[in-house]
């Protein structure tokens, strides 16, 4: 038994890999805060994963943050903390941003967490991937009613944030 | 681990065919036809030929069988539920790994098929690594997946003294290292250091060349490219083009010293000292040595050469040091002269580089090595008989000669002088060197 140790060690790292990629999200989808945001997608075409859609968010534009209150000049690789706030409508809404943890955090505000990669701030959740056979069909949503996709997303108290669903129209895409 | 044969694969096919030529014509006894087959293993032969076929035959089904579970759970079937999912990946990854380790080292039974499969198991499992993202949805940096996907390949190629697995996490790291040096070139400096550093003492355990040359051809990329972010320097260009000559010496050192394959190693040694050649001539005129003194150094702004060059230059020294340690190497005629000479110059350059001297000391220095690698490439090209080395060394020496005195203003007759007694020299060493080696194939004949 002793001489097969080293392939049980390869094999038990390779499976931790593989399962410490969604377990990062498991905290946030169960402890997190429910947050619905406003997008602005495209839609490319990625070989390895099929139909994805790349979102972006009102968030997600350094130019709108920079109206905000005390935002810094964030420069590529910086961090971004944006504190956001529910809207009348539903929609969350940017309040202010720092390049540090905000102190003065009020109850009904929530802290998300992101990179400014050179062109936009990057949040983890730019991704939504298309089902099997629904492709078609969110293509033709994301034309026709863009100003009313909206993303559920939960975020926990380290500002990490998960996508839940993707509303198109009237239409609801479970992650 | 396998066992050493005597002899290039080539050289033990040409022998089996001739030995039946030599034992029809009577020139050998059937006692020493049989003392030669079993010298070079030939009975072997065959069986080895079937099974480099099968292992490539299954490395590619296994590409494919990869490919197919990629392309299936990529669709994203919204029926399947996550769970299921998640556990048919998982499935898939370990029954490669489980069938092929039995299959390869318990029953040992299919020992080729298993190594294919265990392969296979790596393949899923960096695939699973994008899966899983695509799955829950994350958006990560896709480099990020190739980091994991390279430390779970090499742990498996050390785990089991695997090549292809060790191929894998070299091909996987290499990309993950461009990727970040498109995005932060210089930040992740430490690469080709590790990279050596985890690759070298597998590829020298399983004897591989195809992992030697690999690794050094990554590392000789990563320098080059880190020496290509450092602006308008001549001296980025120089140090990493001294760097790779070093990896070709040490190429040619590793097929002298560990591999029996002597040959191949010698022409790695000329084609490091030739291409280290190039860059000393280039700066061996005055005005482009000029222009080099007129940058001063700047280690913020030239941060890839300070932080990667020189210490692939210092890795280098020690492989090369190492080389030339080994008992077979230090016994080997070809070798030592040309690693010598080759790395004189490149720590002339390398010194250069770091002081920053005046123009004057960079074209004595330059070429002062210059002359030194033409005459090592001579002395081994005439003690081994080597063409690739002899004549490499008088087209430098000769080019040196020649370019200075263009360069320079000196009389006509000087210039003649000169010309005349190059001629007369090439010549001269051109026919005994020729008709040595052709004396050395008449008695080899």
């Amino acid at each position: 038994m002793r001489k097969h140790w080293p392939f049980i060690l390869a094999v038990v790292l390779q499976v931790l890999i593989v399962a410490a990629v969604p377990a990062t999200r498991l905290p946030v989808l169960l402890s997190g805060r429910t947050v619905l945001l406003k997008t602005a997608p495209v839609d490319p075409y990625d070989i390895l994963s099929g139909y994805h859609v790349v979102l972006s968010y009102e968030i997600s534009a350094p130019d709108r943050l920079d109206r905000l209150p005390g935002t810094p000049y964030f420069q590529r690789g910086d961090r971004a903390c944006v504190v956001l706030k529910e809207g009348p409508d539903g929609v969350w809404g940017a309040v202010r941003a720092s390049g540090e943890w905000p102190k003065d955090v009020k109850p009904d505000e929530v802290v998300i967490k992101g990179r400014y990669d050179g062109r936009r701030i990057v949040y983890g959740i730019e991704h939504y991937f298309i089902p099997e056979g629904k492709g078609a069909e969110i293509e033709q949503g994301l034309r026709t009613e863009r100003a009313r996709t909206r993303v559920e997303v939960k975020v926990d108290g380290f500002g990490h944030a998960a996508l839940v669903r993707l509303h198109v129209g009237d239409k609801t895409y479970d992650y | 681990m396998d066992k050493q044969v005597k002899g290039s694969r080539g050289f033990r096919e040409e022998l089996r065919q001739e030995l039946d030529t030599w034992r029809s014509e009577g020139l050998i006894t059937e006692d020493q036809a049989r003392a030669l087959q079993d010298r070079y293993a030939l009975a072997d032969l065959g069986k080895e030929t079937t099974g480099l076929l099968l292992m490539t035959i299954y490395l590619i089904g296994s590409l494919l069988i990869a490919g197919g579970v990629v392309t299936f759970v990529a669709a994203h079937w919204d029926s399947i539920p996550k769970a299921v999912k998640v556990a048919m990946l998982m499935a898939a990854m370990l029954a490669a790994h489980v069938s092929g380790y039995v299959l390869w080292r318990v029953k040992g039974t299919r020992p080729r098929l298993g190594h294919a499969l265990v392969v296979l198991g790596t393949l899923i499992f960096g695939a699973n690594i994008a899966l899983m993202a695509q799955i829950f949805h994350i958006s990560s940096d896709s480099w990020n997946a190739l980091a994991a996907w390279a430390v779970g390949a090499a742990v498996m190629a050390y785990c089991l003294w695997s090549v292809p697995n060790a191929v894998i996490a070299v091909v996987t790291s290499f990309i993950w290292y461009c990727s970040w040096f498109m995005e932060a070139p210089g930040s992740v400096n430490w690469y080709p250091l590790v990279l050596a550093a985890a690759g070298l003492p597998l590829a020298y355990v399983k004897r591989s060349g195809t992992m030697f040359f690999l690794v050094l051809l990554a590392f000789g990329a990563c320098v080059q490219m880190g020496a290509g972010a450092s602006t308008d320097s001549p001296r980025g260009g120089l140090l990493a083009s001294a760097a790779v000559a070093c990896l070709l010496t040490a190429y040619g050192a590793y097929h002298v010293a560990v591999r029996p394959r002597p040959e191949v190693g010698a022409t790695a040694l000329t084609l490091g000292a030739v291409s280290l050649a190039g860059w000393l001539y280039v700066l061996s005129f005055q005005a482009v040595a000029g222009e080099f003194e007129r940058h001063a150094w700047d280690v913020k702004e030239e941060y890839a050469v300070a932080g990667l060059a020189a210490p692939a230059l210092v890795f280098c020294c020690g492989l090369v040091l190492w080389a030339l340690c080994a008992r077979k190497c230090l016994a080997d005629k070809v070798l030592r002269p040309v690693v010598v000479a080759v790395w004189v110059g490149v720590l002339a350059m390398a010194v250069i580089g770091a002081l920053s001297p005046m123009a004057i000391v960079t074209v004595v220095l330059f070429n002062a090595a210059l002359v030194l690698l033409g005459v090592g490439l001579l002395w081994s090209g005439f003690v081994s008989l080597r063409r690739a080395a002899f004549w490499p060394g008088v087209v430098i020496l000769g080019g040196v000669i020649l370019s200075r005195f263009l360069e320079y203003e000196t009389g006509l007759i000087v210039k003649s002088i000169v010309f005349l007694l190059l001629g007369v020299g090439v010549i001269a060493g051109g026919v005994k060197f020729e008709s040595l080696l052709r004396k050395r194939r008449a008695i080899d004949a």
